[in-house]
């Protein structure tokens, strides 16, 4: 289930952290679904255009400080109107385009067809799934399908948690008296890791889960087996 | 410039503000309201709505703009509020998405 | 004026002296000069940055190693809360502040702020209120939730104990003194100026400072709202976080994020005016782009307050909404864009210099820039799905916060020490250090970039070996024992320059701002006579101006009835218009802030009923504050040196206390919408609306109330024989105010902790007996001063004042009574 990140990514990195890869249970750079995926696309696009624009104004600066003089063919509002509005303006309104886009994408993509709805229920300091409107249940271990967009909706009964399985997809709080959702996807069976990503007292660090991913016949089956919410909760 | 050169300063940022608080209000509201479900043709209600409020704050600023740059001689302070007034104009973009997003999810 | 020969400078400067200086021993606590206080604020800002570095020290131990058993979960989240809050509150706002009040009237041409008792009092706050939270970290009941203290983990529920009251109370403590040095800085800015300084005249930092003021003053009061409403909600029950009783959770989020956001802007523009004032001068060359820099500033002001959200984004916002503030996030990025470039403009336009501040200008850049990109990256929704709440975050926010303020107040210490010393650097150390810092905090940093996108959350005390976050942890905690070491470095170098240095004559940097137009280390009057300012005050020429100045050949040269004089100017065109006489040193700065304490210290300890008597007191040493301020005689204009005479500012129609009390309205008003508009929030997003309870609706009250105001109101009018009578019917009419309000208090009560919906009147109610109460005080306050002879047709400033607040009351009051019955027909009109 570890796959080494992409190609940008051992180029980027290896060079500065030789030490660490993209990979872990954990890693948002180590996707295993299209969200999680777009998400990682996103980041190397916006490493690369940033270590652009940072080697470019390094660049800048360091060459009006040691050939003093050469930028006088620029007019100060030529530096200023072209390097301080039109390029960031330029950029930032094609990326803010473009990181809604992928938003609107994530939000809709129904993969597999009609979303499998499951409640993760966030409690210090453990989480409860539940399945079919509570007909089944499970404490720490998150079964889905793969190949089938999933909407967790996080809800809490004491303080505010984050239900986060980094590899599939973002995180979402579970604020007690909402019922906010996120929407996973995996696309190869597996193991994945998922932690409580908002600080929630002495006991955050230990509020760890997995995600199992079953192809879908065997997801049924498993969902079959599994005890309703009074037993699993024991 | 205007008898108050902080009104010409600020005017059309203070307008942005309250553009912006009117637009994220009117979107809450109009979620709880369900108005999100009520389509006209194949655009619903509150994006309609949306649209038409966007508009109406944008032809605001841009009046606010006129009013905040016509009088007085173009001193030092009068340029710095027009560009500062642009400015406020140009962040108009921020609400964009009304055209297109997702309403209430 | 005459001319002077040097012997009369020099009586000049003893006489002066006399005047103005901060006597030694004991005096030292009645110390309310700019000079003093500004550089108290430093120092004491630089003693909490060095406790907050231990608890980062603490933190990167912790983290070093996987499943580290060096502190336990619970004192890992006292630490890290501490750590969150000792930088933000107790290091960065003050340091700024002090700052700002060091130099201000320096290079405004002044020769103090214009409120120096204030200055004194915003300090001893700080110094209680910061001492109170590092002692309860001492003692083991430090706040744990986190710096911004989410509830329910902070609600009573869940944080019993006092460490969430030490929170609330220790931070709003702070921030009345942060308040206070915002109108302070902005009446400053705007009135007490050399004339011919106009607007567009004063040097760029006089505006990075005047528009951060401004934020503050609307930034501060939702999170001191928010810290009431809490307080209220852990102490007496009110649920307005609650969302079992119509509270609502994340009412508290977006009242924190909405002073929190532009709390990051507010710490960076003043380095950012740093920034602005000492690369034009080692560039030998003016600031370029001047106006569209301040534009600029103005754009990121606004901006700033319309991107709070974008800490919200995993909150279950819809899509649209979020893209409102993601747009504004990334937007925000064009004016900082600007200033960076303008910035570039100038070395490229002048002759740059290398020196040590100009290095930590590149540090400044280098780490800023990094904070910057990885600021946009966040502000994009999806990504941010995934960073939220992780390492990454973490990394980002030093990036801006060290690299947006560490670095250019390290560039700021090395280019005004000399002026705050009289002494040049050695520069044995200086390079070594800066390499040591930049080194290790990249170090530190970078790496945790990686740690986060990997999957580490943030505030975790321990990790499992298997999640592969060790080497980067590891590799972080190395890099901050090295940075801690050039910070060591630092201190060292400025303290050999402080005792070593040699002295010199005046502006080593060859600048052009007024601050170095005085003998250095400065005096406590700053300039022996106030230069008139013929052009843009980042182009004059300290070294010809300095001398004619301390010879008294500017205004007010001359010393008269011991009076502490300055000149106050045309906000605009800089024109003087009237003759500015402050108050002397006292030391009732520190008893008024002590009392403060003690109103904070037994609220903490749920005495209630020795709070109340606590306020009195404060209350009565304020009024003791009037005693030195005003006339009792009509005066005729006074000359100045030079141009027409100028009345005293008393007797003019605008002096510089009338626009505090403007400027403290609008803060005050800012409280009130955040209010109201939480209480529609609640409407709006809260579970379990409509309540389930009738909202009470008193129309007596209403009645009664609006009546009593509107008499409050009307019945101070100017000054005549009258007088007297008429503030004793005002006086009557806010008692009876007074009774009713708190009897529909008292009536209420049961029901608002029911429901958050009853809970929103019982404050907002509340707002309006604290005016009314205030109203009362200040009626009863204008008649002691008709009766000591302070007030004349000419001298009716206190009336004045006194009437712009029973406006405000009036106003306030009526959307007061009103607020129950709209919140009725919100609900659907469940009312009697
Ligand atoms: C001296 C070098 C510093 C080091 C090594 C350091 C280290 C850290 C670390 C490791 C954390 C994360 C704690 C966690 O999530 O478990 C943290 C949090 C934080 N730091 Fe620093 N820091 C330093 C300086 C600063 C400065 C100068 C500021 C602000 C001006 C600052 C503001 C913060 C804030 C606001 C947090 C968040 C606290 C919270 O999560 O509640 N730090 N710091
Ligand atoms: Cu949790
Ligand atoms: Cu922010």
């Amino acid at each position: 289930m570890r796959r080494a990140c992409g190609f940008r990514g051992a180029l980027a990195f290896s060079a500065a952290l030789p030490l660490s890869g993209c990979t872990g249970d954990l890693s948002a750079l180590d996707p295993a679904g299209p969200f999680a995926a777009a998400v990682a696309d996103l980041w190397w696009l916006m490493l690369a255009g940033a270590a652009a624009i940072f080697l470019l104004v390094l660049g800048l600066f360091l060459l009006l400080l040691f050939r003093p003089g050469s930028g006088r063919r620029v007019s100060p509002a030529g530096w200023i109107w072209i390097g301080g509005v039109a390029f960031p303006l330029a950029t930032l309104v094609a990326l803010v385009g473009h990181g809604l886009m992928r938003g609107e994408y994530i939000l809709g993509l129904a993969a597999g067809g009609d979303p499998v709805e499951v409640e993760a229920r966030g409690s210090m300091w453990h989480w409860d799934f539940r399945y079919s409107g509570g007909a089944r249940a499970s404490r720490g271990v998150l079964h889905i399908p793969v190949g089938r967009t999933v909407v967790v909706t996080a809800t809490s009964g004491d303080v505010i948690h984050s239900f986060w399985a980094p590899r599939l997809g973002g995180k979402i709080d579970a604020i007690p008296g909402h019922a906010a959702t996120v929407r996973i996807l995996a696309d190869r069976p597996g193991v994945y890791g998922g932690v409580c990503s908002e600080y929630c007292g002495a006991g955050h660090e230990g509020m760890v889960f997995e995600v199992h991913a079953h192809p879908p016949e065997a997801f049924e089956a498993v969902l079959a087996g599994l005890p309703d919410e009074g037993e699993a909760a024991r | 410039m205007n008898a108050n050169p902080f009104f010409g300063l600020f005017a059309v940022w203070i307008g942005w503000a309250g553009g912006f608080l009117l637009l994220y209000g009117l979107q809450a509201t109009g979620c709880r309201a369900g108005w999100d479900g009520d389509m006209i043709g194949p655009i619903s209600v509150l994006r309609l709505l949306l649209v038409a409020a966007t508009a109406g704050v944008v032809l605001v600023l841009l009046a606010l703009w006129r009013k905040a740059g016509r009088e007085g001689p173009a001193s030092s302070l009068a340029r710095i509020a027009g560009l500062a007034n642009g400015a406020a104009i140009l962040a108009t973009l921020c609400f964009a998405g009304v055209l297109w997003l997702r309403m209430c999810t | 004026m005459t001319r002077r020969s040097p012997s009369s400078a020099l009586r000049l400067h003893r006489e002066l002296t006399a005047i103005w200086a901060t006597p030694p021993g004991w005096g030292r606590l009645k110390a309310v000069n700019h000079t003093t206080i500004g550089k108290r604020f430093m120092l004491t800002a630089l003693v909490f940055f060095a406790i907050g570095g231990v608890l980062a020290m603490l933190i990167r131990t912790q983290l070093a190693t996987t499943q580290s058993a060096f502190l336990d979960a619970a004192a890992y989240a006292q630490v890290f809360t501490m750590h969150g809050v000792v930088m933000m509150f107790l290091f960065a706002i003050p340091f700024f502040e002090g700052l700002a009040m060091y130099l201000l009237p320096k290079m405004l041409g002044s020769r103090d702020l214009a409120f120096p008792r204030m200055s004194a009092y915003g300090y001893w706050c700080y110094l209680f209120g910061g001492t109170f939270l590092v002692g309860a970290l001492l003692a083991g009941v430090a706040p744990a939730g986190g710096w911004f203290m989410y509830t329910p983990l902070s609600s009573a529920t869940h944080a019993p104990g006092i460490n969430a009251d030490v929170w609330l109370l220790g931070i709003t403590f702070v921030e009345i003194s942060a308040l206070s040095a915002a109108v302070e800085v902005l009446v400053s800015i705007l009135k007490l100026r050399a004339p011919g300084m106009s607007l567009t005249r004063m040097p760029v930092f006089a505006w990075y400072m005047l528009i951060v003021a401004g934020m503050m003053l609307i930034g501060f009061p939702p999170l001191i709202l928010g810290s009431i409403l809490l307080e209220a909600e852990r102490a007496f029950g009110l649920p307005f976080f609650d969302p079992v009783r119509g509270g609502d959770p994340l009412l508290w989020q977006h009242l924190f994020w909405l002073f929190g956001h532009p709390e990051v802007y507010i710490i960076f523009l003043p380095a950012a005016g740093v920034l602005s004032t000492v690369i034009p001068t080692l560039a030998r060359r003016p600031l370029e782009g001047y106006e569209i820099v301040v534009a600029a500033v103005i754009a990121v002001a606004f901006l700033s307050f319309g991107l709070w959200v974008h800490h919200m984004y995993t909150v279950g916002i819809p899509h649209v909404a979020l893209s409102f503030f993601s747009a504004a996030s990334g937007l925000v990025a064009v004016p900082t864009g600007v200033q960076v470039f303008a910035w570039l403009a100038t070395l490229a336009h002048g002759r740059p210099r290398f020196s040590v501040p100009m290095l930590h200008v590149f540090g400044f850049l280098f780490v800023f820039v990094l904070g910057g990109l990885t600021g946009v990256m966040l502000a994009m929704v999806p990504f941010d799905w995934q960073a939220h709440d992780t390492h990454f975050v973490v990394a980002h926010l030093h990036y801006v916060l060290v690299g947006g303020f560490v670095f250019p107040m390290l560039a700021a210490a090395y280019y005004w020490l000399p002026h705050i010393f009289g002494r040049q650097p050695v520069q044995h150390l200086s390079h070594a250090a800066f390499w040591t810092i930049f080194i290790g905090f990249n170090l530190t940093f970078f790496a945790m970039h990686l740690t986060g996108l990997r999957g580490m959350p943030r505030r975790i005390s321990t990790y499992p070996p298997e999640a592969g976050w060790e080497t980067l942890n590891l590799v972080s905690s190395m890099g901050g024992f090295v940075m801690t070491t050039g910070f060591a470095l630092v201190a060292l170098d400025l303290l050999l320059l402080a005792v070593f240095g040699k002295p010199f004559r005046r502006n080593p940097w060859r600048a052009g701002t007024l601050e170095w137009a005085m003998p250095t280390p400065p005096p406590a009057y700053a300039f022996a006579s106030l230069p008139e300012v013929p052009a843009r005050a980042d182009r004059l020429d300290p070294d010809r101006l300095g001398p004619a100045l301390a010879a008294g050949k500017g205004y007010l040269g001359a010393t008269r009835h011991g009076w502490m004089e300055v000149l106050g100017v045309d906000m605009v065109s800089g024109r003087p218009e009237q003759l500015v006489v402050l108050p002397r040193r006292t030391s009732l700065p520190l008893w008024t802030a002590l009392a403060t304490g003690s109103v904070f210290a037994l609220l903490l300890f749920k005495l209630y009923w020795l709070a109340l008597p606590a306020l009195l007191v404060v209350t009565a040493l304020f009024l003791l504050w009037t005693r030195d301020c005003g006339l009792r005689t009509d005066l005729a204009d006074l000359p100045v040196g030079h141009g027409p005479d100028l009345p005293h500012h008393y007797q003019s129609e605008r002096p510089p206390s009338y626009w505090a009390m403007i400027f403290t309205l609008a803060a005050d008003a800012t409280l009130y919408a955040s209010l109201l508009f939480g209480a529609l929030f609640l409407w709006l997003s809260a579970p379990g609306w409509p309540p389930g309870l009738a909202i009470p609706l008193g129309a007596f009250t209403a009645a009664a109330v609006a009546a009593a105001l509107a008499v409050a109101a009307v019945s101070v009018r100017s000054a005549d024989g009258g007088t007297a009578g008429r503030l004793c019917v005002a006086a009557l009419a806010y008692a009876a105010a007074l009774v009713v309000l708190v009897a529909f208090l008292a009536d209420i009560r049961g029901a608002a902790v029911r429901h958050a919906a009853v809970a929103s009147v019982f404050a907002v109610t509340s707002y309006a007996v604290l005016h009314v109460a205030v109203g009362l005080v200040l009626s009863l306050f204008c008649v002691w001063r008709v009766g000591s002879g302070h007030v004349s047709a000419r001298r009716d400033l206190d009336l004045r004042l006194a009437r712009l607040w029973h406006m405000f009351t009036l106003v306030t009051g009526l959307a007061a009574t009103a607020f129950p019955f709209v919140l009725n027909v919100l609900t659907g009109g469940a009312g009697p």
